[in-house]
């Protein structure tokens, strides 16, 4: 996996599709010590080799360059990404949810969002003797 | 080796249990990401012949697996330390409401019963 700037992003698959790689496999994002970083392949269906491609977003900006316009198939991964991780791609031509009814609240794929199913649910390997965190909720989780 | 569709026997189709082999200690529940296992158990003395004082063991009372919420992650066939937990290639337990497919003992039980 090759680390880009962000700012460099964009220019970096324009250069990937003019030296062969016409292939878009797939964009995402990653939460690595709260900070996300995005993620994406393409492969030369020539000689079959892949380039796969990662950057550090800015906590205070949050926002990528889109890379739809060099790859078309890039759009529905941006837009998923966009709405699971709050990312803002910049020149993203479609920016409709694809799976969430509404953009308000947090964005569920953020470790820091507790989703509803853990608020209403309770944690089934909770001790019977004593209170127990479960594992993978924020620091502050409350069951209601 | 494959079944006769063709399916690895090592493929992530269900996960079994060997209810004699459970003894309760609630990892599998506590490490699920999806917090689709649930364990009910309780404690009994056991005196063995020979031995100074009764033994206190878990007994299993349920143990049920959500595969409406299961990702198929596997953690809790890799951290079981008895073995307990295991894949078997079955996949044909489609229902036709969520709550069919909660399994309970029985049913986790008799994945891969036929072929042994």
């Amino acid at each position: 996996m090759r680390n880009i700037d962000t700012a460099l992003w964009a220019d970096e698959f324009r250069e990937l599709l003019a030296r062969g790689f016409h292939f878009f496999d797939f964009l995402t994002a990653y939460e690595r010590d709260s900070q996300l970083e995005v993620i994406a392949r393409v492969v030369n269906p020539e000689n079959k080799q892949s380039q796969l491609l990662a950057t550090l977003i800015d906590p205070n900006r949050g926002a990528v360059t889109s890379i739809a316009i060099t790859y078309r198939g890039a759009v529905w991964h941006e837009r998923e990404t966009a709405e699971m991780f709050g990312i803002y791609f910049v020149g993203l031509v479609d920016e409709r949810p694809l799976l969430r009814r509404s953009l308000l609240g947090s964005p569920p794929m953020l470790k820091s969002t507790v989703l509803a199913a853990r608020m209403l649910k309770p944690w089934p390997g909770q001790p019977s003797h004593r209170k127990q965190q479960p594992i993978g909720v924020a620091e502050d989780w409350l069951q209601v | 080796m494959t079944n006769s569709i063709g399916i690895p026997a090592q493929a992530h189709g269900v996960i079994a249990l060997t209810a004699s082999a459970c003894t309760s200690c609630m990892i599998c529940v506590r490490e699920c990401p999806a917090w689709c296992i649930e364990l009910e158990s309780h404690d009994e003395e056991v005196t063995e012949p020979g031995a100074r004082r009764p033994r206190t063991v878990s007994v299993l009372d349920a143990f049920t697996i959500d595969f409406g919420l299961c990702m198929y992650c596997g953690i809790c066939v890799d951290l079981c330390p008895f073995d307990a937990l295991a894949w078997q290639p079955d996949f044909d337990y489609a229902a036709g409401s969520p709550s069919g497919l909660v399994q309970g003992i029985n049913e986790l039980e008799s994945w891969g019963k036929s072929r042994e």
